[in-house]
């Protein structure tokens, strides 16, 4: 079973399927052309970073060095980091680091 | 020239989770766990005469704490630490016993902001498996891709003019490949203090105290294959591979640990006499410099650290 991500884009809306049982990320890359950006798949890089607007998630642990607690509550995660427990919609964000 | 400096002794790595780093360094990259103690697991690559080479932390963040050389003998660690003194860098000396079995360390900030360390005593278990006499070829119970050696590190940092100062004039390192921009300006430098292509390298990077990766010696090309084909069977994230370097011509792979701390593992490369002119790769040619065969750099390579 799996669930859809709802990504947006400016005022763009794009849909695809997740799977149910992988971190977000992992569910994107799969497909070769994933519309958040690819980086370690381990929570230390930080490229992947998005603000999830809509929905629910389990999370792993993300370095510090790009997700600080004020970033956890407001939604902000990497995505390699999220296994989907509903339906999602997410902003992706810029690369930078917020050390 | 040398001033004693004689090899990568070790390198601590942060994680995000201890047992998952295990899954990584132990069962897939072959590294043999030797010791435990609260937050740090120690690790050797089995033809390592030291007891440990690779310290895993579990932190809050990825990345490198350190990384530390083995000097000839307390005499040369007491000429290189007041060496860095004189030429302004601040130590920290560290006591013996700090790290496990291992003696005082000399610790100091490079000016890309790295964290290394020199040390001359570490307990000595031998090569791992077999005996120092009459040794068999090698040990029957190695787990992965069977790692021999802890061999490099990449780091990424802002003042690569000044670590190679630093590294040259004081730790006496050779400059054996570097690349340039159209400017002659330095990007990327590959730093020897032995008989291999790099012990340490640097490229240019507007942050400092990146990490790259660290990586690990296999034998042969087939075993840098057989790396890959571990990499698959564990479902390990691949960053790039198996191919060859332009920079430096070893064979190599690269793959990421589960906190996102990138490895490599590699075969082959050149060998390196003091005698020898620099080689030089031009920025312009980066990607076949990076990768020999894609001649095309992937964005990860440059953006992807921790
Ligand atoms: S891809 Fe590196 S933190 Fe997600
Ligand atoms: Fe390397």
């Amino acid at each position: 079973m799996g669930f859809t991500l709802h990504i947006v884009h400016g005022d763009q809306l794009d849909s695809q399927a997740i799977a149910a049982d992988l971190p977000l990320l992992h569910s994107l890359a799969r497909t070769g052309h994933s519309p958040i950006k690819v980086g370690c798949k381990g929570g230390g890089c930080g490229v992947c970073k998005v603000r999830v607007v809509d929905g629910s998630y389990a999370a792993k642990p993300m370095s510090k060095a790009h997700i600080n607690d004020n970033d956890k509550a407001e939604g902000i995660v990497l995505a390699c980091r999220i296994i989907p427990t509903s339906n999602l919609t997410v902003v992706p964000m810029s690369t930078t680091t917020n050390e | 020239m040398k001033k004693g400096v004689m090899r990568p002794g070790h390198v601590q790595i942060r994680v995000l989770d201890l047992d998952e780093a295990l899954d990584h360094y132990r069962d897939l990259l072959g590294l043999i766990e030797v010791a435990r103690e609260n937050d740090r697991v120690f690790l050797k690559a089995w033809t390592e005469v030291d007891e440990y080479s690779v310290v895993l932390r579990q932190a809050d963040t990825a990345g490198m704490d350190f990384m530390g050389f083995k000097v000839l003998d307390e005499g040369t660690l007491d000429n290189l630490r007041q060496a860095l003194i004189d030429y302004g860098v601040a130590v920290q000396d560290i006591p013996a016993g700090d790290l496990p079995n291992c003696g005082r360390r000399v610790r100091f900030t490079a000016p890309t902001g790295h964290n290394f360390e020199l040390f001359a005593t570490k307990n000595q278990t031998g090569k791992w498996g077999i005996a120092d006499r009459n040794p068999e070829a090698w040990p029957r119970d190695l787990k992965g891709m069977k790692a021999t050696r802890f061999d490099h590190c990449l780091l990424y940092g802002d003042d690569i003019d000044g670590v190679l100062d630093l590294f040259v004039e004081v730790l006496g390192f050779d400059l054996a490949e570097q690349v340039i921009d159209p400017e002659n300006n330095k990007v990327g430098i590959f730093l020897t203090c032995s008989m291999k292509e790099h012990d340490v390298a640097f490229i240019k990077h507007e942050e400092k105290d990146k990490f790259h990766h660290a990586s690990f010696y296999l034998n042969t090309w087939e075993d840098v294959l057989r790396a890959a084909d571990l990499i698959s069977m564990h479902d390990a994230p691949l960053d790039i591979g198996p191919t060859r370097h332009g920079l430096t011509h070893g064979q190599t792979i690269y793959f990421f640990d589960p906190s996102g701390n990138r490895t490599e593992v590699f075969a082959g490369g050149d060998y390196f006499y003091p005698d020898q002119k620099v080689v030089t790769w031009e920025v312009e040619q980066l990607g076949k410099a990076i990768f020999y065969h894609d001649r095309q750099l992937n964005e990860r390579f440059l953006s992807v650290l921790t």
